[in-house]
């Protein structure tokens, strides 16, 4: 084990376009992925840990989100508030298809708390919209012949009258 | 313990990818069935009616089968139910109980509530 200097150590991530980003290594911590292959190493880790499924744009964004939230946590009084706040713009900076690709980025490399907000903002966006909308978000074709959709919407019917009028 | 073989970034280290849990991306946007599982048992946690959730069943099959996967339906809540007495048929009862054998507490307790209150025209029996 090297002792523990005052900077804080630093690891290396490399994207599958090459791209390099340097992280210190309590944010990788929040790195599941990144943190076992650490472990595994014994801690010895002196060349770039490749991540093959990562992409430059995801991994920017990611590092992003965990460096706003650990500086977010050291400031106890206001971190609620400002991480709510930073969180909203983070989730509406994006695309669909940008958002569906960070989704993918953090299970890959398993960041558990963003990977919850992500799949939040997905299901907030999802919500009250039409069948047309949800095909369009997760790019799908409706794949049920004519009498099949008829018989579906027949069936839950009962789900679409129920609307509290006055 | 050290075991490598089950890291990801190890499998792709030794090229040697055997691990049955690396979905290659099907349809849907490109997630797979665990992250859509995943999504929907969100949704299904706040939706404010009924319809909101059956518009899911009538996307795909995928996403049919999705939805009614365990996960997604034990966490459907009450507003998922309000169903109006008028609209109760066989398949919402059916829906009810599918939920139920799912562990979904409301579920249980709206067709609780419904079995005490039946529905004005019901047919069955």
């Amino acid at each position: 084990m090297s002792g523990i200097s005052d900077t804080e150590r630093m690891i290396t991530l490399k994207t599958v376009e090459g791209t390099l980003f340097d992280v210190k290594s309590s944010i990788a911590k929040d790195i599941k992925t990144v943190q076992a292959f650490i472990d595994d190493s014994d801690d010895d880790v002196t060349s770039p840990i490749p991540l093959p499924n990562v992409f430059t744009r995801e991994l920017s964004r990611i590092l992003d989100y965990l460096n706003n939230h650990h500086r977010f946590r050291s400031d106890i009084e206001k971190a609620d508030e400002e991480m709510a706040r930073y969180d909203a713009e983070f989730a509406k900076s994006m695309s669909h298809e940008e958002l569906k690709a960070l989704i993918l980025a953090a299970n890959y490399l398993n960041v558990k708390d963003l990977l919850e907000f992500l799949n939040q903002t997905v299901a907030d966006v999802i919500q009250n919209k039409s069948v047309e909308f949800v095909r369009n978000f997760f790019g799908i074709e409706n794949d049920y012949t004519p009498e099949e959709e008829e018989k579906l919407r027949n069936e839950n019917e009962w789900a679409f009258n129920g609307v509290e009028q006055d | 313990m050290r075991r490598p073989q089950h890291h990801p970034l190890r499998c792709c280290m030794q090229k040697n990818r055997t691990d049955k849990n690396i979905h290659h991306h099907p349809p849907m946007g490109g997630l797979p069935d665990d992250l859509v599982i995943f999504i929907l048992s969100k949704l299904s946690s706040s939706v404010t009616s009924p319809s909101d959730f059956i518009n899911v069943l009538l996307t795909c099959k995928r996403l049919n089968r999705l939805a009614l996967d365990r996960l997604v339906l034990s966490k459907l809540g009450a507003r998922a139910f309000a169903v109006k007495p008028k609209n109760w048929s066989d398949s919402t009862d059916r829906f009810l109980r599918r939920c139920v054998t799912a562990g979904n507490v409301e579920a249980c307790y709206t067709l609780g509530m419904v079995s005490l209150h039946p529905p004005q025209h019901s047919n069955k029996s």
